[in-house]
């Protein structure tokens, strides 16, 4: 007889999307990029495009021929590996793995100590980047808050140095000019030895926002193409295509445009240099509400559309989850920060970013980054799946106990087993969710859960020490910061 | 029959057909063009930025009546040449220079010529001698500016400036927005007024020229 020593079930996953909608809404991109074309506001691109067999119309109006994408979807990395500052493979990006992390350049924090509402300082975008390398569930940091105590053009180079100084865990940066994202590139060749080695093993991407999905900025262009040829990896936002503003209002449309301006972008990495490693972002950008003219990121109607494409195509993908509009950590932000979790990984999230964002994308709470941890370990353990082989079934222990005589006290008994014991803690024992008798929980102070994050957020911020830099490569990171 | 009222409700409705045709009988009537766009039009507009502000009203609807309420301002152009009644008064808007974003000011550009300003948008990445010429050359009364960058916030103070060496800035109420952008930091350099969304930009807009 042979018995197979381990089954475990696949995880599942929550598929939304048919293949042949997948297919449909492949064709209408194709046919938005031949037919409306996407417009380029830069001259080299416009000529890679031109060298590329596209169509060029009144100067810059790009239009890409269905094959020229097919050519790029074949040769695209399916998989991005993204290190650690240590060079050790940290993020086997692509397929349905999901990675978590914070988003970056919030206008303000909610200060966990006086429940203040209030600017960010540089040290407060420090605290932050180390609670994050302090959190095993978050697997790359970004910087966080935008410090208000600094010199507007040094804030992106602090912000990298900031992330280079405080974790070692993959980093995701975001700049305005392209000179930024050079400097930035710059100090993590610092880092990680010279430009050879942040090539081979790149701990960095870039997130390109560009400003419209049919009209790409200079700036966004220059960096895609700066960042192709030098084959590091980036994302690209085909812009916050925010439903009714600047894309459709309807949710298949607004896929489509979002598409097209990806796909626009994805052709271009890929002319300029081939098999260039593009990261497909995936964020929805999706709910405008038609009352507070506010743009949430939270709603329910495309959860999970775009990731699906990402894998109809098989590209590594960016994508966003825990996060909410509420501007106190409260019942909304638990609940927005929760079901945008959990169905940002059961769609195969890629790199799910803005965890811990508030107010829409404008606040920012060491609360409620620590609120979202513990989220997450709920959905890791749920995202398991079952285990079945001969010692989980446990037909002998069972047999055991339930053989016993009835006059035996330990009939039925099944705590104090070896087996029992060797297991129990497969189980998953939440950090920040009470789950005391009433009375035992009275009797420690009745806490909240607010409270609990508060002591968790000072144990990490008193104790945990980051992996150190050597002092060579600090003060080449300083100088290039005062270079900026 | 008091057309004007029902002008009034069919602006809020966001019916353009009916205002054209309420704005003719209105005029055969023998009312004067004046009236017909202070006392219908304008005042139904104003409903609606009520009702936008109450949340009552969604921006789609805001716009359609926007659009029906420009319909009958069409047919009273004509009429109005030369009269006292311009609409609410000319404003110059445009995003900074070295900032490309205009979701926001494009917001407020479509509300404003609902309530029944002229707007001459700059569009994005507006020097300050753009800015200065529009104001003079436009008699503008309202001049806003908008920023999603920290970096191209200071551009607003100093389009400020070049106002008053220019000598013009007494002439013009300034209102300042974007997402980056506080209260605190419009008081600090000298604006007007400062407003978070588009809708209050509306009524910040209507306070400071005294409408």
């Amino acid at each position: 007889m042979i018995e197979a020593s381990l089954i475990k079930l696949e995880t599942s996953y929550y598929r939304r999307l048919t293949d042949s909608q997948c297919r449909t809404l492949h064709d209408a991109t194709l046919e938005v990029l031949e037919r409306t074309g996407i417009r380029i506001l830069d001259e080299e691109a416009v000529e890679i495009f031109k060298k590329g067999d596209c169509e060029i119309v009144d100067g810059n109006r790009v239009h890409i021929p269905s094959w020229r994408v097919e050519w790029a979807l074949g040769i695209t990395p399916k998989q991005i590996i993204l290190y650690n500052q240590t060079g050790e493979p940290a993020i086997r990006l692509g397929g349905k793995r999901t990675f978590f992390g914070p988003g970056s350049d919030l206008l303000k924090i909610l200060d966990y100590k006086t429940d203040e509402h209030r600017e960010a300082t540089l040290q407060d975008v420090r605290e932050y980047i180390l609670l994050h390398d302090a959190l095993p569930n978050y697997d790359f940091v970004m910087s966080g808050f935008i410090p208000k105590d600094v010199p507007v053009e040094k804030v992106e180079t602090l912000q990298m140095q900031a992330m280079l100084e405080n974790t070692n865990k993959p980093i995701v940066y975001v700049t305005t000019e392209m000179r930024n994202t050079e400097l930035d590139v710059e100090m993590a060749e610092v880092v990680a030895g010279g430009e050879d080695e942040l090539r081979r093993r790149p701990f960095a991407a870039c997130y390109i926002n560009i400003t419209h999905p049919l009209k790409h900025n200079p700036d966004s262009l220059q960096k895609l193409m700066y960042l192709s040829k030098k084959r590091l990896p980036f994302i690209y936002r085909p812009s916050i295509v925010t439903r009714g503003l600047t894309g459709p209002v309807t949710q298949a449309g607004f896929l489509v445009c979002n598409n097209a301006s990806t796909l626009a972008g994805f052709v271009l990495a890929h002319l300029t240099k081939e098999g260039a490693p593009f990261i497909r972002c995936c964020c929805p950008g999706g709910t405008f509400d038609m009352k507070t003219m506010v743009g949430t990121h939270t709603g329910a109607e495309i959860r999970g559309f775009n990731e699906e494409l990402a894998q109809y195509y098989d590209m590594p993908s960016f994508g966003l989850g825990g996060s909410t509009a509420s501007k106190v950590v409260d019942q909304q932000a638990a609940l927005e920060a929760t079901l945008n979790l959990l169905t940002g990984v059961l769609a195969g999230g890629g790199l799910l970013h803005d965890v811990g964002y508030m107010g829409s994308s404008t606040l920012g709470s060491f609360i409620q980054t620590v609120v979202c941890h513990e989220i997450i370990s709920w959905i890791k353990q749920y995202m398991k799946g079952l285990e079945i082989n001969k010692e989980q079934l446990a037909l002998d222990i069972i047999d055991e106990v339930g053989s016993k005589s009835l006059d035996d006290p330990s009939y039925g008994q099944f705590i104090d087993t070896s087996h029992t014991y060797r297991h129990f803690k497969e189980d998953y024992y939440p950090e920040l969710l009470d789950q005391h008798h009433y009375d035992s929980w009275v009797a420690a102070g009745s806490k909240t859960m607010n409270e609990r994050a508060k002591e968790k957020i000072e144990k990490i911020l008193s104790e945990h020490k980051p992996t150190a830099l050597d002092d060579t490569i600090r003060k080449k990171l300083q100088e290039i910061v005062d270079r900026a | 029959m008091d057309n004007l009222q029902k002008l009034i409700d069919i602006v809020v409705q966001g019916d353009g057909d009916q205002v054209k045709n309420l704005v003719q009988s209105a005029l055969d009537e023998g009312k004067k063009a004046e009236e017909i766009m202070d006392g219908g039009l304008i005042a139904g507009m104003n409903i609606v930025g009520e009702k936008m502000a109450a949340e009552e009203m969604f921006i789609p609807e805001v716009l359609m009546s926007a659009r029906a309420m420009n319909a009958g301002v069409e047919i009273l152009k004509p009429l109005l040449k030369g009269s006292e009644s311009k609409g609410a008064g000319t404003m110059v808007i445009g995003t900074v220079a070295g900032d490309l974003h205009d979701i926001g000011k494009n917001l407020v550009k479509i509300l404003m010529e609902g309530a029944g300003f002229e707007v001459i948008d700059l569009g994005t990445d507006v020097g300050l001698d753009k800015f200065i010429s529009a104001v003079r050359d436009n008699e503008a009364a309202v001049l806003g500016m908008s920023a999603l960058l920290t970096t191209t916030m200071p551009k607003m103070k100093a389009t400020i400036d070049a106002l008053k060496e220019a000598g013009a800035r007494d002439k013009v109420k300034i209102l300042v927005g974007g997402a980056p952008v506080t209260e605190e930091f419009a008081k600090q350099i000298g604006a007007d007024g400062y407003a978070p969304d588009a809708g209050a930009a509306v009524r910040v807009a209507k306070e400071l020229v005294g409408r």
